[in-house]
């Protein structure tokens, strides 16, 4: 047998189908499919965080506009209450100073 | 008065327990052609202080974190006699009875009166004021609670001229307990 018999029968050798083994492809199959699925589920999550984080800012920020609303109401309450609590004191204030009163001090009934 | 403010907040009604009750006085809304409401609570007030600002909304917000609760029902009517001045009697009689309140002026007038009560307080300031105020045709009952200086309360609406009514250190006039015009009741 020459050197180049064995070369041929290594070549041979080497050139031979060889069957996969069994379940190779559902096994490639499968783990790219995992692959896809677990980039899914990663944007799946991060497009819910984004969505939590926007409602969550926005909840926040109606919160803010609410409060703020309510705050302006209650000011202009506050104002208008002021105001006329200021007309009836000006108007016993008047009435008292026609008849020589100038001030009254409250603190005869604080303790 | 163009104003029309008729403002029912729901949290109005969760008043701290000394809110006098005003619900006697919202009968009288109803022939009224102008009308007045205010209800603050301490939640309000707390927005109020909150609010910040320089000059006149920091003397505001310095008054609000004072006061606990703020009462008002004002009403202007077309003519004399659309409402109930008797009603509007018996409820400051009824403050009166109560003994948490002195009256320091009451003016009686022939077609109305005007009368302002306050509260005990400490530290030299009222606990509360209320003004009860019947005219032939305006009715008005504010009422403030807190311990509040009342100089705080003019200086946001001091109107030019008018003899200062406050807590001030000069006793010109002390009435006790209290101080009653030329038409007194």
């Amino acid at each position: 047998m020459t050197e180049w018999d064995n070369f041929e029968d290594h070549l041979r050798a080497s050139l031979r189908r060889v069957e996969a083994p069994a379940g190779l492809q559902e096994r490639i199959l499968h783990a790219a499919r995992l692959r896809r699925l677990r980039r899914q589920l990663w944007l799946r999550a991060a497009a819910v965080l984004l969505l939590v984080i926007s409602a969550a800012a926005y909840g926040v920020f109606w919160r803010l506009q609410v409060r703020a609303r309510q705050a302006e109401q209650a000011r202009r309450q506050l104002e208008l209450a002021i105001q006329i609590t200021n007309r009836r004191l000006s108007q016993v204030e008047q009435q008292l100073s026609s008849i020589g009163v100038k001030t009254i001090r409250f603190e005869e009934v604080s303790q | 008065m163009k104003r029309l403010w008729v403002i029912w907040p729901a949290t109005a009604l969760a008043l701290l327990a000394q809110a006098i009750d005003f619900s006697v006085l919202d009968k009288l809304a109803g022939k009224a052609k102008e009308s007045a409401v205010v209800n603050l609570g301490p939640e309000q007030l707390s927005l109020v202080a909150g609010l910040g600002g320089k000059g006149g909304a920091e003397k505001l917000g310095d008054l609000a974190k004072e006061l606990r609760a703020v009462q008002v029902r004002s009403f202007e009517y077309d003519a004399p006699g659309m409402y109930d001045m008797e009603l509007v009697r018996s409820f400051r009689d009824k403050v009166k009875a109560s003994g948490e309140w002195t009256s320091v002026v009451s003016v009686k007038e022939k077609d109305g009166f005007t009368e302002i009560l306050v509260k005990k307080g400490t530290q030299g300031k009222p606990g509360g004021l209320l003004i009860v105020a019947a005219e032939p045709k305006e009715v008005s009952v504010v009422h403030v609670e807190g311990l509040f200086d009342l100089s705080a309360l003019r200086g946001l609406g001091v109107l030019p001229g008018v003899p200062s009514l406050g807590a001030g250190p000069k006793k010109e006039a002390a009435p006790s307990p209290a101080p009653k015009s030329g038409k007194q009741e």
